[in-house]
């Protein structure tokens, strides 16, 4: 059974809502074929389903999954109500609907299975000037032209979603807090950490925002304070022009975000000098000289 | 959905029992060559209504459609029965006042074609297809053609989209 393709739109409030895109049964059969070759190709592999812990990308036989979020029950109620109540997507204005995913999906048996693709503004072929062979030479297209995805985003089944990519599942929905609520715990280990010394980790763990949890993430996994004396990780620091207080033998962290910030980059080693200048840097590379 | 070409296509098949009517009346008033032609033209419109049937079932989208209620709406058609039996009531085939007769024929044409209500087309239930008024859980009733007869609003039908309210089982 073909299946019906829908997009995944942000409204002007920011809600977002799906729209149906029509096709005719032809296109529908080839995109059905796709969206399954696409499922298969995401599935080969994967033996195992991890509960999402904050990590951007899981090994390669693992799916991460999340308990589908609020915003996202569009996508299965999509699905498993009537194609034909769902709202057209406006192809005339096709460039200015905020397309976040095309979607395909089917119920069987009470069980409902949603694929998903995300979809960027770069899909949008309006933007680029497509050019359609006419007759012998070239003429503009001026209708609106998208393409499709090359793999899933992620699948929804029975209420669970599973990814592979934090990046590209958080250009479709809202993932600070759900990273936030599944990094907590992290965040907190980190704060009790014996050679860190935080006054407040309730306020800590508030400052801490996606860019510092990932540090902590990357810290912790690099065992940077296990491995390091604080003393001697504050003389490393003076050396980039990071001041680094201790108490009680114990580095402090600061209680500003950017403190903290510039804390987590240099044990990270993303924080350094340059060898001539003498000028501080910060640099998101660690590609191995 | 079918484009509006399509649509207006498929409703002026909804007139072809009417030319019957009339082939008769000139029949029985001596135009042969008339009635011949209106015959002609009944099964031209037959023929294109077929056409388009399997043109809808073959390159319309395909969805999975859920109903919640199932009324019988073929009653319906008695407006159109009404239009097909008018000629009748005329005396003569040369008393037929083609001015007002052709205008009008192209309006209602027009009429149901833009509006919501061109399914109710004698032509298809002469063919074998039912029309069913389907409620589903959205709240929004659709018609519903289908050769099937209907008995349990549970079951799923897969069903193309002929216009915003009307679909056609592409099963059946």
């Amino acid at each position: 059974m073909p299946m019906n393709l829908f997009a995944a739109c942000r409204d002007l409030n920011g809600q977002l809502i799906a729209k149906r895109v029509r096709l005719n049964a032809n296109v529908q059969q080839a995109v059905t074929a796709l969206f399954t070759q696409q499922e298969a190709d995401f599935r080969d592999g994967v033996i195992e389903e991890t509960p999402f812990d904050g990590r951007w990308t899981p090994d390669d036989d693992e799916f991460l999954t999340l308990n589908v979020p609020a915003e996202a029950q569009i996508f299965e109620g999509a699905i498993n109500g009537n194609a034909l109540a769902i709202k057209d997507i406006n192809a005339a204005a096709f460039s200015n609907e905020v397309i976040r995913a095309l979607f395909m999906g089917e119920s069987v048996n009470g069980s409902t299975k949603v694929l998903v693709q995300r979809f960027t503004a770069q899909q949008v072929l309006d933007h680029r000037l497509p050019l359609i062979l006419d007759g012998n030479t070239f003429r503009r297209l001026t209708e609106p032209v998208f393409t499709l995805d090359n793999s899933l985003t992620c699948i929804i089944e029975n209420g669970i979603l599973k990814f592979k990519s934090q990046t590209k599942l958080r250009s479709i929905i809202n993932m600070l807090d759900i990273y936030r609520a599944a990094t907590d715990q992290e965040t907190q280990d980190f704060a009790a950490h014996a050679n860190l010394h935080v006054p407040d980790v309730a306020a800590f763990v508030a400052l801490t925002n996606q860019v510092t949890r990932k540090l902590i993430h990357a810290v912790t996994n690099n065992q940077t304070l296990d491995n390091h004396a604080p003393d001697v990780i504050q003389v490393a620091a003076a050396q980039t022009g990071l001041v680094i207080d201790l108490h009680n033998g114990r580095i402090v962290v600061p209680s500003d975000a950017r403190g903290v910030k510039a804390l987590l980059q240099f044990l990270n080693e993303s924080r350094y000098t340059g060898p001539l200048s003498g000028q501080a840097y910060v640099t998101n590379s660690h590609r191995p000289a | 959905m079918l484009s509006s070409i399509a649509r207006m296509l498929l409703t002026s098949t909804a007139i072809a029992p009417v030319l019957l009517t009339y082939a008769w009346v000139a029949a029985q008033s001596g135009h042969g060559r008339h009635a011949a032609i209106l015959l002609g033209l009944c099964v031209l419109l037959t023929i294109l209504c077929i056409c388009m049937l399997r043109y809808a079932k073959r390159n319309l989208e395909r969805s999975k459609f859920q109903s919640i209620s199932i009324e019988a709406a073929d009653r319906e058609n008695m407006g159109f029965l009404l239009l097909y039996l008018l000629p009748l009531f005329t005396s003569q085939y040369d008393s037929l006042n083609w001015g007002i007769w052709l205008p009008t024929l192209v309006v209602f044409a027009l009429f149901t074609a833009t509006g919501y209500s061109y399914h109710f087309n004698p032509l298809l239930g002469m063919l074998g297809w039912h029309f069913y008024k389907v409620g589903t859980p959205e709240g929004v009733t659709y018609v519903l053609i289908t050769k099937k007869q209907l008995r349990n609003a549970a079951s799923t039908i897969t069903v193309g989209q002929l216009t915003e309210y009307i679909v056609i089982d592409v099963e059946g």
